[in-house]
């Protein structure tokens, strides 16, 4: 009993961050229609840009989030202006390819500064925990689940209760009305773009401090946030939420019950039933603009 | 091609009217194993000096001095081989010492058997070097389950006897066959094995592991992985506060940067190691293990790690067959390295039929006050067990 309680602690504290991570994800797949292969890259580079201040500067990892945002907001809107915004007109396959490019791209130029081998942010408090009655509550898991928690609600506040967020969900639903009542489809796509990169690259800092990362393990967050966002249904936050929660759950559970090895592996399975039987996901809905 | 003759003839003050007996070895002068690679060149030369001061080899009634003849493999498995095979087949050599790294050992022993050769190496423990049913390749580092083993060994001579054991392990062969050793050892001595689980390659975090250790409560935590598993395990263990008596780890504790990545909680923690200079054997021809470290400091101004020990004891072992073969009869030199137990420095060398040596035990150290000790089968200082609780 006590263990099925720390696995659904664990599984609530990496759904949370998993909910947050895929956020920009999906908000660039529901509003954008752009599914971007980059997306873990992105993640991964907000880790190395985390790990760099943290050397360098000795900035601790949550204390650079604004700037992992800042940085991948303008990241976004470059990556936007000057390459989605060729290619987004044209075929899908197209944002395929071009993202798929950027994300071998971004890995290998990582690869290139900062070699192959595993890094992590040693954070003073990364090895602390507290006893909580029978559970143990590690301190870096925490903090990332608070975190996590509260950005997301902070992306749900922007999309509910900002003009930019109504703007955005608005050019979800329906670019052309939204062009007619004066809102700038091209502009929301700019800004939305922005907000999605920081996203990854914000969660990128709260990855490094769980847990150690390779140049090379962008590929597996795409899947991840993919699989939110299938799992979830497109268009919600609390889809990704939904998504992330559940997520975490088959992981943690897989990975005691039936062997670390079976977690990636359950997780396609997942993802695959989910596409076949229930291609809207757990809360339905396409659009961020779906209410 | 960059193919570098590293050493030629060294021309020690003896007669001109001796014979030589040349070796070949290629060894990594470049590349990732290079700081490896010239330890071991370190290791075949300060061999070769002591012999060649003493008259060189003698076979029957000639005496030969010893020439080694090196080339840079530049730690390509691949440039190894074929190197070897120049040695063989346009040098003419038909005693190969071997190169550094199980990839490279592999690669040349291939070669070796091929040509009918004879190698002697000190530079692979991987089990699969001896699994291909070579004939002509012996070796002296313990194979990746005396990894596990030996950690266990020792931890059944501490008190208050250990009774439970959990035994994790990443997926690749060298950990999944040092996790075996382990596992196999445990239970001949009777401890009771609470855990046997692997996780994949590069896995980044064992949280499902460690609620299973925390639950299980073992004495004993066997840790099978690389360098940055044993990192990760250990910062795990504090984090999930496991306290086990015993923290052992496969690859990790004897080397530096262990201590420079863990700190304070790199402290305690056992590690086996192929050699140490606390070893304590008579030798044939450095007096003891003690003569051996001496000799190697005068020559070297620093002490011998197992990269060069492993080098001269490989080198050592093909001396004495030949010696005892009384030969250069590449057959009749490999019957006396099959009959051989020989007290070295570095142990009691004896082959099985595979080629791989069964008669010596790997040292144990443990990290008291941030540096290594060995504290089996020698020991150096008391092993700190109990282990206390993480600060």
């Amino acid at each position: 009993m006590d263990t099925v309680l720390q696995l659904l602690v664990e599984s609530l504290f990496l759904g949370t961050f998993y909910a947050f991570m895929s956020l920009g994800f999906s908000l660039t797949w529901g509003v954008l229609n752009i599914i971007n292969l980059a997306y873990g890259s992105y993640i991964i580079l907000g880790a190395y840009l985390a790990y760099t201040l943290h050397i360098y500067l000795g900035l601790d990892p949550v204390l650079s989030l604004p700037l992992s945002f800042t940085g991948g907001f303008l990241l976004g809107l470059f990556f936007q202006r000057f390459l989605m915004n060729r290619v987004m007109n044209l075929e899908p396959f197209m944002v395929l390819i071009l993202t798929f490019g950027l994300d071998i791209f971004i890995a290998n130029a990582l690869n290139l500064i900062f070699r192959a081998d595993i890094r992590s942010i040693d954070v003073p408090y990364a090895e602390r925990s507290h006893l909580l009655g029978p559970l143990i509550i590690t301190e870096v898991k925490a903090l990332v689940f608070v975190l996590s928690l509260i950005l997301t609600a902070l992306v749900y506040l922007l999309l509910h209760r900002t003009w930019t967020g109504r703007a955005i969900r608005a050019v979800a639903l329906d670019r052309e009305g939204a062009r007619t009542v004066g809102v700038s489809p091209e502009k929301i796509f700019l800004i939305t773009s922005g907000i999605g990169t920081g996203i990854a690259l914000a969660s990128g800092n709260l990855y490094g401090v769980l847990q150690g990362f390779t140049p090379f393990d962008g590929g597996m967050l795409t899947v991840k946030a993919f699989l939110v966002s299938i799992v979830g249904g497109l268009g919600r936050v609390e889809s990704a939420v939904a998504g992330g929660l559940f997520l975490g759950v088959l992981e943690v559970f897989t990975g005691f019950y039936l062997g670390e090895g079976w977690k990636f592996f359950a997780s396609l399975i997942v993802m695959f039933l989910f596409l076949i039987l229930r291609p809207r996901g757990l809360l339905g809905g396409k659009y961020y603009g779906e209410t | 091609m960059v193919r570098l003759l590293i050493a030629l003839m060294v021309l020690a003050g003896l007669s001109l009217a001796e014979e030589v007996l040349r070796l070949g070895a290629a060894v990594s002068f470049t590349g990732k194993y290079a700081k490896e690679g010239e330890l071991l060149r370190r290791g075949y030369e300060l061999w070769k000096e002591k012999v060649n001061s003493m008259g060189g080899i003698k076979v029957g009634n000639k005496r030969y001095r010893v020439e080694i003849v090196y080339y840079d493999d530049q730690s390509d498995p691949k440039t190894t081989a074929k190197l070897v095979e120049k040695l063989i087949v346009e040098d003419g050599i038909k005693f190969i010492l071997g190169p550094y790294g199980s990839a490279q050992v592999f690669a040349a022993a291939g070669i070796v058997e091929k040509h009918g050769a004879l190698m002697v190496q000190g530079g692979g423990a991987s089990s699969k070097i001896y699994k291909q049913g070579y004939r002509h390749i012996f070796g002296v580092f313990n194979t990746a389950p005396d990894y596990g083993r030996n950690l266990i060994d020792l931890a059944v001579t501490l008190k208050p006897e250990p009774r439970t054991v959990a035994i994790i392990y990443e997926k690749d062969i060298f950990s999944e066959d040092a996790a075996r050793g382990a596992l196999e050892r445990a239970k001949e001595k009777g401890l009771k094995v609470v855990l046997f689980e692997g996780y994949p390659k590069g896995a980044q975090d064992l949280s499902s592991l460690m609620i299973k250790i925390r639950a299980k409560k073992p004495d004993v935590v066997i840790g099978a992985g690389h360098f940055r598993d044993s990192v990760l395990v250990v910062k795990q263990l504090k984090q999930f506060k496991i306290n086990p008596k015993f923290v052992g780890l496969t690859v990790g504790p004897p080397v530096p940067a262990f201590v420079k990545a863990l700190g304070e909680d790199a402290e305690y923690v056992f590690g086996p190691v192929q050699w140490s200079k606390a070893f304590s054997y008579k030798d044939p021809l450095f007096g003891d293990t003690r003569g051996y470290v001496e000799a190697y400091r005068k020559k070297y101004g620093e002490d011998p790690e197992y990269h060069s020990a492993g080098g001269t004891a490989a080198a050592m072992a093909l001396q004495i067959a030949i010696e005892r073969a009384g030969t250069l009869d590449v057959e009749k030199v490999r019957q006396e390295l099959l009959n051989m137990k020989v007290e070295t420095f570095y142990g009691v060398i004896g082959f099985d039929e595979t080629g791989k040596i069964v008669t010596k035990p790997m040292a144990v150290v443990q990290i008291q006050n941030g540096k290594p000790v060995t504290v089996y089968p020698f020991r150096e200082a008391e092993p700190v067990y109990p282990k206390p609780a993480w600060k």
